[in-house]
């Protein structure tokens, strides 16, 4: 601490410093200094919690959105039925908008028109981004669907199956093996997208380190410090999806 | 023969231009690029065609034609604005910015040229007084002395920082935050544009105003000095003011 104020009074008044004497001073105004690893911390938890949140809703959505669409697909010829079609026409243009638009634009009216009045802008950040990862989950969701022979289909119902035990116990467990790369990739998007909502006030990891930023007029520490926190939390997102990943290929014969 | 000499001496005046623009170093030899948030009217803003308009814009105007630099907005969010003449990325930053003794370590500021006091926006008849102000929440915009004074006062849970000023004064309107702490002059011109607002003084101390040149650039920091000091003492500075807050 002492050090710390010596130090600095000594950089500011332009004398020489070493290299290492700069190192500690930047560290410690940039994390140390008036507890503000607390404001990186609130942030880091708030970003996990924006992330788990959304994550829950984008999948939800995605499976309902992708089953949907899938069933109106694989519908036999002449045999369409009305309803799926007038649903599949609304979910489809729920897909085209979210994916035709920013996430930046997304964020602001959902924070500025929708919600207006709402100050809950963590919440409102979470929803906005799970309405997203929503429609690009579930066009990942049906590629895999869509990927599952038509026989394994047709095989199920021929023993007895009904159509949902049939997706149940045959389709989906080859689908959800098949997407998982890809699904990992969304999943680490999205990840990162919650930095986004600081622009409308939402307090996560960037939010935090912006303002140590504005304090101290020196932007590379707090910015590299966000830049590990995030590069740390993707790599133990990507290390448990491993491990996932390898359980379910462990009956593979490949 | 006359063609040759018609050229010689387009080519003397064409290279002793460039010579007067080359006396200062700066990132672009003839230019001098300042970084500036423009959502600070009366200071800056843009206008319908997106060019940078304002008091300081003005002023820059009179002194770079003096200095024979032409003057370029570099338009970035304010705390991104402060840091660009460190980063090389600007020679200085013109932006409203407050002298204050932390900021040297990243700037040599030019002398003052305006005072202002930190005020307090919100919606007209709201019960808001700077007794209160620590129940209420306060948007500001991220990096300015109004985030500073708010958070030190009042504390992180009720400060909101946006990153433009323009959109801490939509979630005003929105009801997302309860007031605006801003300098006066600025939240004076919202308070125009926006209606059903308006404004309180919250006493602080009296604030000035400077252009923050990068650091180092001694030549171009005197030269801004004597300029800006000339323009003070025949009332240039003040009728620009004056104008734009008309």
């Amino acid at each position: 601490m002492e050090q710390f104020v010596a130090w600095k009074a000594m950089m500011s008044a332009g004398e020489p410093t070493t290299i290492w004497q700069q190192f500690y001073v930047l560290f410690y105004q940039a994390f140390i200094e008036n507890d503000r690893w607390l404001q990186y911390l609130n942030g880091v938890l708030t970003t996990l919690y924006v992330t788990v949140l959304a994550l829950a809703l984008g999948v939800v959505l995605g499976v309902i959105v992708a089953v949907i669409r899938t069933a109106h697909d694989q519908q036999r010829k002449g045999h369409r039925n009305p309803l799926l079609g007038f649903v599949n026409g609304i979910l489809k243009v729920y897909v085209t908008v979210i994916r035709g638009t920013p996430m930046m634009v997304q964020l602001m009216i959902m924070g500025l028109v929708i919600f207006a009045s709402s100050r809950n802008f963590v919440m409102v950040g979470a929803l906005t981004l799970g309405i997203n990862s929503g429609a690009y989950t579930s066009e990942i969701i049906r590629g895999g669907l869509m990927s599952v022979d038509q026989g394994q289909m047709e095989a199920g119902r021929s023993l007895g199956l009904n159509y949902a035990d049939t997706m149940r116990f045959v389709v989906v467990p080859q689908a959800i093996k098949a997407i998982l790369p890809a699904l990992g990739n969304e999943f680490i998007v999205l990840l990162k997208d919650t930095s986004l909502i600081s622009v409308i006030g939402g307090k996560e990891l960037l939010y935090a380190a912006r303002s140590v930023a504005a304090r101290n007029y020196e932007p590379m520490y707090p910015y590299i410090g966000a830049a590990i926190v995030y590069l740390l939390l993707v790599m133990l997102f990507t290390w448990l999806l491993e491990i996932f990943e390898r359980r379910l290929r462990a009956s593979d014969r490949r | 023969m006359k063609k040759i000499i018609a050229l010689a001496i387009a080519l003397c005046m064409v290279l002793s231009l460039s010579a007067a623009a080359a006396e200062y170093k700066t990132v672009e030899a003839g230019k001098f690029i300042y970084s500036t948030s423009p959502d600070f009217p009366p200071f800056e803003s843009t206008d319908d065609a997106g060019t940078v308009i304002g008091i300081e814009p003005d002023i820059l105007a009179i002194i770079c034609g003096n200095l024979g630099l032409t003057a370029e907005p570099y338009a970035i969010d304010f705390d991104s604005a402060l840091v660009a003449p460190s980063a090389g990325k600007a020679d200085a930053v013109v932006s409203g910015v407050t002298v204050k003794e932390e900021r040297k370590v990243m700037m040599d500021f030019t002398i003052p040229y305006v005072t202002i006091v930190q005020g307090v926006v919100f919606k007209a008849g709201a019960d808001i007084t700077m007794d209160n102000l620590g129940d209420k929440m306060i948007g500001v915009q991220s990096g300015t002395t109004g985030q500073i004074d708010a958070v030190d006062n009042f504390g992180e849970d009720h400060v909101l920082a946006y990153d433009k000023y323009s959109l801490a004064f939509q979630a005003l309107q929105n009801g997302q935050v309860d007031c605006i702490m801003v300098d006066d002059m600025v939240g004076a011109a919202y308070v125009k544009q926006i209606p059903g607002l308006e404004m309180i003084s919250t006493g602080y101390e009296p604030e000035e105003f400077a252009f923050g040149i990068a650091k180092g650039n001694e030549e171009l920091l005197n030269a801004f000095n004597a300029e800006l000091q000339k323009l003070i003492d025949d009332g240039t500075i003040e009728s620009i003011i004056l104008k734009w807050n008309e």
